[in-house]
């Protein structure tokens, strides 16, 4: 595997086209490169499956694929998290609705105006796989593995850029994976999967494959703002799909990313106006303390 | 549900500015009354609180109240909660518990025989900062505790006290130790499991001339872990709680309950990002908030008190054995005599 670029550590991104009927003999083949090379760690004891909610048939055959290959690895657990099934999760004296579900807290963040809402989970160690269909978005131009990422920090269904660039902080996926179905084919339904050890080589590869450059999608635009991210287009082994006009155009996307960046700062001025009148109730209060203080101290 | 009948007993700093704002907020308790040696400090207490009842005398709140808060000096909790408990009253009653174990353990006595409940108000469990800790700690997360490190103090000339019953040994039955130690010695207690096994005197100062310490620094052990507590009226000190432990540390504020650090380098959150900062919504709740819901929520499940006699005991023990074998203070009156 020397020859191999995917055994660099740089970011890579492998790519394939297949049968449907070969997706399980596709995947672990896939799979056993990835394990060879070093992007899944099998230092932590488990390795969660994070199939995102929005995902066709395709990305429910590969996530399930992953899961039977990769509990032979050694992991101690191999748990497959879907958006409304919960997998058994968790330490000693931890239920597991508790390691799952969001905690009271939210993690300070630089871009969010409340931070992030955090689960008990991501207290855990564990190897991390993300599964996603790869799909247009009216807001983004094109949806996938940064948005599902996203989506498992928050329940909120408006992805908005700044939970993209907080997701890409505090949890990236080891192996990111995106798969979707192409047209048939000679009458055989064929598919396309690509994974990844960098979520955004991957994100990139996906728009240059639909025909997009990066900078031309919101959210990616917004993430090489945040973090140091490379735009550049990733080494490729195998053949991407040519999926030209999937992505919304972007005439269409800027008009739909600035109302919901306008939504966003209303919403936070709706928040700050709120946060002010709180502050005058307390001051009747706060005088009044303070008189029978200094009635007291006299 | 009917709402919670509650007393208040003692009207000084701490029930007037953190317990009874508190209460008034609370909507499944009503404050039926409040009592203070100071007759006329109590009406006004009654009025700005909107409190129908007001007393000097403790004796006027049986049958108005389903529970007290006793918030007197601290030599006289165990006489005024014995009262009540008698009564079949319920009582959260302000830490210290006692000015000593034998008193503790006659009040316990006392509501184990009369059925009313007790428990004392070490109201910095419940910060949600620390209750989150606890939860982390105990969930296996950090893996076992090694070291923990709590402190508080500041300079106390410049704390807003209604009364110097802290300056009055017969009063305050201790110094700082009593005061603000016995917070850190429970939060110690309560996240490593047990009493200490082993307590060393680094440090206390008799400096204000109070015939009390003003400055103690122990170091305790836990079997295999250990505890630091600092706590001083004479100097500024963190009010911060850090606990390191196999996998991980966390940080919590002793006065910001919204504020919690913590670094776990396997989990998930750390590992690409680093130290994480937790804040909460609303900037957290704090102690006190924490501490009523609990008494109210223990009272009317029946599930018992997250602060328990065996935890209370240990905590008072520890100042008392601080007390027996630290006489020969190291502090300033000690050099001086040396001198």
């Amino acid at each position: 595997m020397s020859d191999d670029p995917t055994a660099k550590g740089g970011p890579v991104v492998v790519a394939t086209q297949f049968s449907v009927a070969e997706t399980e003999n596709e995947m672990a083949r896939l799979f056993e490169r990835v394990v060879q090379n070093g992007w899944l760690t099998c230092a932590a004891s488990t390795l969660l499956v994070r199939l995102d909610a929005e995902s066709s048939e395709i990305a429910k055959r590969v996530a399930d694929t992953i899961v039977a290959f990769c509990t032979g690895l050694g992991y101690a657990q191999v748990l497959l998290w879907t958006e409304n099934k919960s997998v058994p999760f968790g330490h000693a004296g931890s239920s597991n609705d508790s390691a799952l579900g969001l905690c009271e807290f939210r993690l300070l963040s630089a871009c969010m105006p409340h931070g992030v809402p955090a689960r008990m989970l991501w207290l855990a160690p564990f190897d991390l796989v993300t599964v996603t269909t790869l799909r247009p978005d009216h807001s983004y131009g094109l949806s996938a593995i940064l948005v599902a990422q996203a989506r498992m920090l928050s329940d909120d269904r408006v992805w908005r850029s700044e939970l993209i660039a907080e997701a890409h902080r505090l949890v990236r996926s080891d192996v990111a994976v995106v798969c979707g179905p192409l047209s048939p084919i000679d009458g055989h339904a064929r598919a396309f999967c690509a994974l990844s050890n960098d979520g955004v080589a991957l994100e990139v590869a996906m728009a240059r494959a639909t025909g997009v450059h990066p900078l031309r999608l919101p959210h990616l635009r917004f993430l090489s703002t945040q973090h140091v991210v490379s735009l550049d287009p990733p080494k490729v082994i195998g053949e991407l799909p040519v999926m030209n006009g999937l992505a919304v155009p972007t005439w269409l996307t800027m008009p739909t990313y600035a109302f919901w960046r306008l939504m966003r700062y209303w919403d936070q001025a709706w928040a700050d106006l709120g946060l002010a009148c709180a502050n005058f109730e307390r001051i009747p209060g706060f005088l009044a303390r303070r008189g029978v203080l200094k009635r007291a101290m006299s | 549900m009917s709402r919670l009948r509650v007393g208040v007993v003692g009207c000084g700093g701490v029930a007037t500015v953190y317990h009874l704002p508190v209460l008034k907020r609370m909507k499944d308790i009503q404050v039926t009354g409040v009592v203070d040696a100071d007759g006329a400090w109590v009406r006004e207490i009654s009025k700005q609180f909107g409190v129908l009842f007001c007393s000097s005398n403790h004796a006027d709140l049986f049958g108005r109240v389903d529970a007290v808060l006793v918030a007197t000096p601290n030599s006289t909790h165990s006489r005024i909660a014995t009262d009540f408990l008698e009564q079949g009253i319920h009582v959260l009653c302000e830490k210290p518990l006692a000015v000593s174990c034998t008193e503790a353990e006659g009040m316990i006595a006392s509501a184990n025989k009369s059925g009313a409940r007790l428990m004392a108000a070490q109201s910095r469990r419940f910060a949600s900062n620390i209750l989150l800790s606890h939860q982390m700690i105990a969930s296996g997360y950090f893996g076992a505790i090694r070291r923990l490190s709590a402190s508080l103090g500041g300079d106390y000339r410049s704390w807003k006290a209604r009364t110097d019953y802290r300056s009055r040994k017969e009063l305050a039955g201790g110094g700082v130790l009593m005061d603000n130690g016995i917070h850190l010695i429970d939060l110690a207690i309560w996240f490593l499991g047990s009493a200490p096994n082993l307590i060393e005197i680094s440090r206390l100062e008799h400096s204000l001339g109070w015939g009390m310490e003003d400055h103690a620094e122990l170091d305790l052990r836990f079997g295999d872990a250990s505890a630091s507590v600092m706590c001083s009226y004479t100097r500024g000190l963190s009010a911060a709680l850090r606990i390191d432990a196999e996998r991980g540390w966390l940080r919590a504020d002793l006065n910001d309950s919204g504020d919690l650090e913590f670094y776990l380098p396997g989990s998930r959150l750390c590992r690409n990002d680093g130290v994480q900062r937790a804040v909460f919504p609303n900037g957290g709740q704090h102690g006190y908030s924490g501490i009523w819901s609990h008494f109210c929520h223990a009272l009317r499940s029946g599930e018992p008190f997250g602060v328990t006699p065996d935890q209370v005991i240990a905590a008072l023990r520890t100042v008392e054995f601080c007390y027996a074998t630290g006489v020969a203070p190291l502090g300033a009156e000690r050099e001086r005599e040396q001198q």
